[in-house]
């Protein structure tokens, strides 16, 4: 093998310039293959970090249950409601027969007609410690799990501050970073200094604005709430709340519980790891939440289980009523047309890759094509080395085996060189155009197998051809 | 035991509707140790012949056996490694590859032997090799800086590296002039007194063919003459005079 390798690189040496131009179409071939899987994965990455971000991976769980009813959705009830969502308006007396009235119309009368066995409403039980430790150790794919809480406290009369009254908002350690909180100002309070217990509090920005207009920073400023000096340590970039004439600051959960006499939670936050499991973890959580409950199965659940859409909806803008009366359909909207964004946008990336593999493969056979024309000029310009060697007794595989050898080196040095190529070819797209790039050690080992292989395909040819000539003419031969 | 023995030796070659019978029935046995000479005009067959000996080509129709082995009806492989194993070519041409050295040649037919052989012993056979024709302080030497006696001398080397028992010389002198070609064949002559090896020479100069100890004569592909020589050594040098004075 050695032996042979030797032979090729000397025989491709002695055709220098041919060689040259064979490894640069190879080269070429094999810089396309590691640029087009570069950006095709780099497209896919970002296109799955797209999906990812825009599906739910955030599920809150509220106590009690108190939709309206006329909601058809899971665990809530449906022995009510009039005409189905989706239905078309047709008057009843305008004399046309069942058979042309709207599906979805018939749909509801028979769900009017059916009896629905009468299901009971449980008080709202409190969220409490023992659902936190339930959703943190029970729950599979569970990254995160926040609870909180949310009310009014009075401000001390004596402090001269403009507001009489805050709403103060707790929160877990994990939260600011679920939530994605940036400090503008000053910190965060952390897991740490919580746990020294100084009373210590967050504001927004426009917050700050409200309650001392025109001071310039608020950090060190002090809100006296109930005997206790808040002490503002950070300005965050939270979304503020659009009906908030109430000031609205931030607190460490415990602090807020004892500032607001409870021991509950408003509300638990979750997160998922990603997006698939979502929907799974929030059927876990209800299953679970009914058990630790321990909630007849006639009764309806006493909490609410929402993924992140459905509760970011009326931050996006809308009225919250109006929201909740869209609620139950919206959820299976969001869901379906997230599925559908995914689906399509995934779709595209694959289209765009296999678009780019496509140029890529012509370009690595244009590749294979140099190789497979320098070893026939190779192996016609040296008929007579062939009869010479066979004279002295190289068998037929002896030949085909040294020429496909040297058209597989011939291949990989391109091979080799085209990673080089393609390498700096991807830095450049990515830092010269900005475009999103990834390249894995299996990629850069596939396009040198692809180069190799391009090598034996296109080798195979002019290496039988020279193993299959007769001796004598080829000794003939000039 | 004869080396080689021809029995009706046939060669038809088909050119269109064209029969061309290049060999007519050749029967002949050639001893180990001789210097065989065959000479012919061109197109007498003595190409043929030549080819047919050394296994590079299979007779239309008779039987050659090489060392007491029926060898007319082997496959391609098995030829080549009779070739490769039994026989060592000379070439009017010298045949050596460019770019490499004199001892990379002799190595050639190593490459090819069965069982594969180390790189170090190839080189010392190939040393050897060429120290028996007088150039093992060449081997180094690339084969387009040597003149064309040495590197009709690198051929035999390589001829002899697998030490056959039959070396065939395909107008080895063809491109020499006269003072080389005797030296040429001085080397050959000096393999078979010193080595024993059977010598086929195929030339068209009689002045060549006297160097054999057994001279056949080819004509329309059969046997005009087959003769007993005494091969002359002093014979060549006044020839050589005569034509370089």
């Amino acid at each position: 093998m050695g032996t042979n390798l030797r032979m090729a690189m000397r025989a491709l040496t002695q055709n220098k310039l041919q060689a040259v131009l064979t490894l640069l179409g190879m080269s070429v071939g094999v810089a396309m293959v590691v640029i087009v899987s570069g950006l095709g994965r780099g497209a896919q990455m970002r296109i799955e970090s797209q999906i990812e971000a825009a599906g739910p991976t955030r599920i809150t769980i509220k106590p009690g249950n108190l939709t309206p009813p006329g909601m058809s959705s899971k665990g809530q009830d449906t022995s009510f409601g009039g005409e189905a969502e989706g239905a078309v308006s047709i008057d009843p007396y305008s004399g046309k027969s069942d058979a042309t009235l709207n599906e979805a119309v018939q749909r509801a009368r028979a769900r009017m007609e059916t009896k629905t066995p009468t299901k009971f409403r449980n008080p709202a039980t409190p969220l409490g410690a023992a659902e936190i430790a339930m959703l943190t150790s029970e729950i599979d794919d569970v990254t995160a799990v926040a609870g909180s809480v949310e009310g009014n406290a009075s401000v001390d009369s004596d402090a001269g501050l403009r507001m009489r009254v805050v709403r103060v908002h707790g929160f877990a350690p994990a939260w600011p970073e679920m939530d994605g909180w940036k400090a503008l100002e000053g910190e965060i309070p952390d897991a740490a200094s919580i746990a020294a217990g100084t009373p210590e509090i967050v504001i927004g920005r426009s917050v700050s604005e409200k309650l001392w207009p025109g001071e310039g920073s608020p950090i060190g400023k002090h809100i006296p709430v109930g005997g206790t000096d808040l002490t503002v340590v950070g300005v965050i970039d939270a979304p503020e709340k659009t009906n908030a004439i109430i000031p609205t600051v931030y607190a460490p959960l415990d602090l807020a519980q004892t500032l607001l006499e409870r021991d509950s939670f408003d509300q638990i936050t979750v997160r998922t790891a990603s997006v698939a499991v979502t929907s799974k973890a929030a059927e876990e959580i209800t299953k679970k939440l009914r058990e630790l409950h321990q909630l007849p199965d006639d009764t309806f659940d006493d909490f609410r289980v929402e993924s992140q859409s459905i509760s970011a909806l009326p931050s996006m803008g809308t009225n919250p009523g109006l929201v909740r009366a869209v609620h139950s359909n919206t959820a299976e909207l969001e869901r379906a047309n997230w599925e559908e964004m995914a689906k399509s946008l995934r779709q595209a990336g694959r289209t765009f890759t296999l678009l780019l593999a496509g140029a890529a493969a012509v370009s690595l056979a244009v590749g294979g094509v140099g190789v497979m024309n320098i070893m026939l000029v190779s192996v016609a310009a040296r008929t007579r080395e062939i009869g010479l060697r066979m004279a002295l007794g190289a068998r037929t595989n002896d030949v085909m085996i040294q020429f496909l050898v040297e058209a597989i080196t011939l291949a990989t040095l391109g091979g080799l060189i085209g990673l080089a190529l393609g390498w700096v070819g991807l830095l450049v797209t990515e830092y010269g155009f900005h475009w999103a790039t990834a390249v894995s050690p299996w990629m850069l080992l596939l396009a040198f197998a692809l180069a190799a292989a391009t090598g034996i395909v296109f080798g195979i040819a002019p290496a039988r051809r020279a193993a299959r000539l007769d001796p004598v003419v080829a000794l003939k031969s000039e | 035991m004869p080396v080689i023995s021809l029995k009706d030796i046939k060669k038809i070659y088909t050119l269109g509707d064209n029969e061309v019978h290049a060999l007519r029935g050749i029967s002949l046995d050639i001893e180990a140790g001789e210097f065989v000479s065959i000479v012919g005009p061109s197109g007498s067959g003595k190409s043929t012949m030549m080819h047919i000996l050394g296994c590079l080509d299979r007779p239309t129709s008779g039987q050659y056996c090489l060392d007491d082995k029926d060898v007319s009806s082997l496959s391609g492989d098995e030829l080549a490694d009779i070739r490769n194993k039994r026989i060592g070519f000379v070439f009017q041409g010298f045949n050596l590859l460019p770019r490499t050295t004199a001892a990379e040649n002799v190595e050639i037919p190593l490459l090819y032997s069965r069982p594969v052989m180390g790189a170090t012993e190839r080189h010392e056979r190939a040393m050897k090799a060429l120290e028996v024709v007088g150039l093992g302080d060449r081997a180094e030497h690339g084969s387009n800086q040597l003149s064309g006696g040495q590197q009709q001398r690198v051929a035999i080397a390589r001829a002899l590296v697998n030490t056959p028992s039959l070396i065939l010389a395909d107008e080895p002198t063809g491109n020499l002039d006269t003072k080389t070609s005797i030296d040429v064949m001085h080397v050959l002559q000096d393999l078979r007194e010193r080595l024993g090896i059977t010598i086929v020479l195929i030339t068209h100069e009689p002045e060549i063919a006297a160097y054999g100890t057994r001279i056949i004569t080819v004509r329309d592909g059969a046997i005009l003459s087959d003769e007993a020589n005494v091969p002359h050594e002093g014979l060549a040098e006044p020839v050589a005079a005569q034509m370089l004075g």
